[in-house]
């Protein structure tokens, strides 16, 4: 989680890279990589591709730092980032004429595969179909629910970080979400009988 | 207390799948759930969406941060926070104080009361004779350098121009420097050709 109660806050973190300690900017990185790493994911369908971006999130970040407000959450300031970076990377892609509309043959579909302990064929083959599923669904909302989504449920953010983060009243945050589900819920229908 | 209205429990049941209810609240949703075949559906299904999308995250590869960490850039002097001065500025303090001290006891202010202290003083005197010495010649070199460059700028206004043009050449780069790129802007962006 973002801030561990245990530990320092994460501006207290950023005090601290900033007063000299660069080691401790690591501590920032464990806090969000699988977060981050999730939602560049979800966002660029290609994990390799997200692997990287994250990386060059998280030194963009860190080359910034001295500019980051305190009065402002670090995640949100950290997936605005990176939600622009991956706008960019899209926009890069397109103009490569590389057709985003499904994940192409170079895409690895592994990356869908849901962890699984039941090693047989028939169980693999449902994990990956599932999670190809639930790629698909995702990608079925339209981009304002999908962003919503994917910082709710990937990027595990709350309400309120979404909301500063978009610059949306929390109301308008929580009835996207709400129809987004509810859309979802339809598309993933298969999956959620009994 | 007031019985939440329909459109509320359906809210809930969003809350609770975000863990955002309190216990009490929890337990009159499952309440009003029990009521009715398609609520208590519609909660199931909500609880399982959320878990199928949970079990979807994938894990950030193994040696993540150990390889960012060797991919920072090393902070230069301009970037250090002012807090990060503080040290460098007292171990000056302190050297600047012993010095003083030294210089003072070379210059036979203070009485030395050993022969120790006799031998620190001359060291002190030495170091003194240095820094009078590199500051005369730091002083001529300025000098110097000043006088010629009146000589090259006397009475010669495009060589005045020029000059100009050198010093603020210097200073907006130096600027470049030292100021860093400018935060991400604020704000929703998207794919412009992305579907919707």
């Amino acid at each position: 989680m973002a801030n561990d109660p245990q530990g320092p806050s994460d501006a207290e973190v950023v005090e601290e890279v900033l007063a000299g300690s660069q080691e401790r900017f690591g501590d920032l990185v464990e806090r969000y990589q699988g977060r981050l790493v999730n939602t560049l994911f979800r966002m660029l369908r290609s994990y390799e591709e997200a692997h990287d971006l994250a990386q060059d999130v998280f030194v963009k970040v860190y080359q910034a730092l001295d500019r980051y407000d305190p009065r402002y959450k670090f995640s949100t300031w950290l997936f605005r980032v990176a939600q622009n970076a991956a706008i960019d990377q899209i926009r890069k892609r397109r103009l490569q004429v590389v057709s985003m509309d499904r994940p192409s043959d170079e895409e690895d579909d592994r990356a869908w595969e849901f962890p699984s302990d039941d090693p047989s064929p028939y169980s693999d083959l449902r994990n990956q179909e599932r999670g190809v599923a639930i790629q698909r669904a995702i990608e079925d909302l339209p981009w304002e629910y999908r962003e919503l989504i994917v910082l709710r449920h990937f990027g595990e953010l709350s309400y309120d970080e979404i909301a500063q983060l978009k610059e949306m009243p929390l109301g308008t945050v929580k009835n996207k979400l709400f129809r987004a589900r509810q859309q979802l819920k339809k598309s993933l229908e298969d999956y959620l009988v009994d | 207390m007031r019985q939440p209205d329909e459109n509320s429990f359906r809210e809930w049941l969003h809350l609770e799948m975000d863990g955002q209810l309190t216990a009490l609240e929890r337990q009159r949703l499952v309440a009003w759930a029990a009521e009715d075949a398609e609520r208590q559906s519609e909660r199931t299904r909500l609880a399982r969406m959320g878990r199928l999308l949970a079990e979807s995250r994938v894990e950030a590869p193994a040696g993540f941060t150990a390889a960012l960490m060797a991919k920072l850039p090393a902070a230069g002097w301009e970037a250090r926070h002012p807090r990060s001065w503080a040290w460098p500025l007292v171990l000056l303090a302190l050297v600047g104080s012993l010095a003083a001290a030294f210089a003072g006891l070379a210059a036979g202010r203070l009485e030395p009361a050993s022969p120790a202290l006799s031998a620190i003083a001359a060291v002190g005197g030495l170091l003194a004779a240095s820094l009078t010495a590199g500051a005369g010649l730091l002083n001529a070199s300025w000098q110097g350098l000043g006088m010629a460059l009146s000589g090259l700028l006397e009475g010669r206004p495009l060589n005045w121009i020029a000059f100009a043009v050198l010093v603020l050449g210097i200073d907006l780069l130096l600027l470049r420097l030292l100021r860093r790129r400018a935060a991400e802007p604020a704000g929703s962006r998207e794919p412009s050709d992305d579907r919707r």
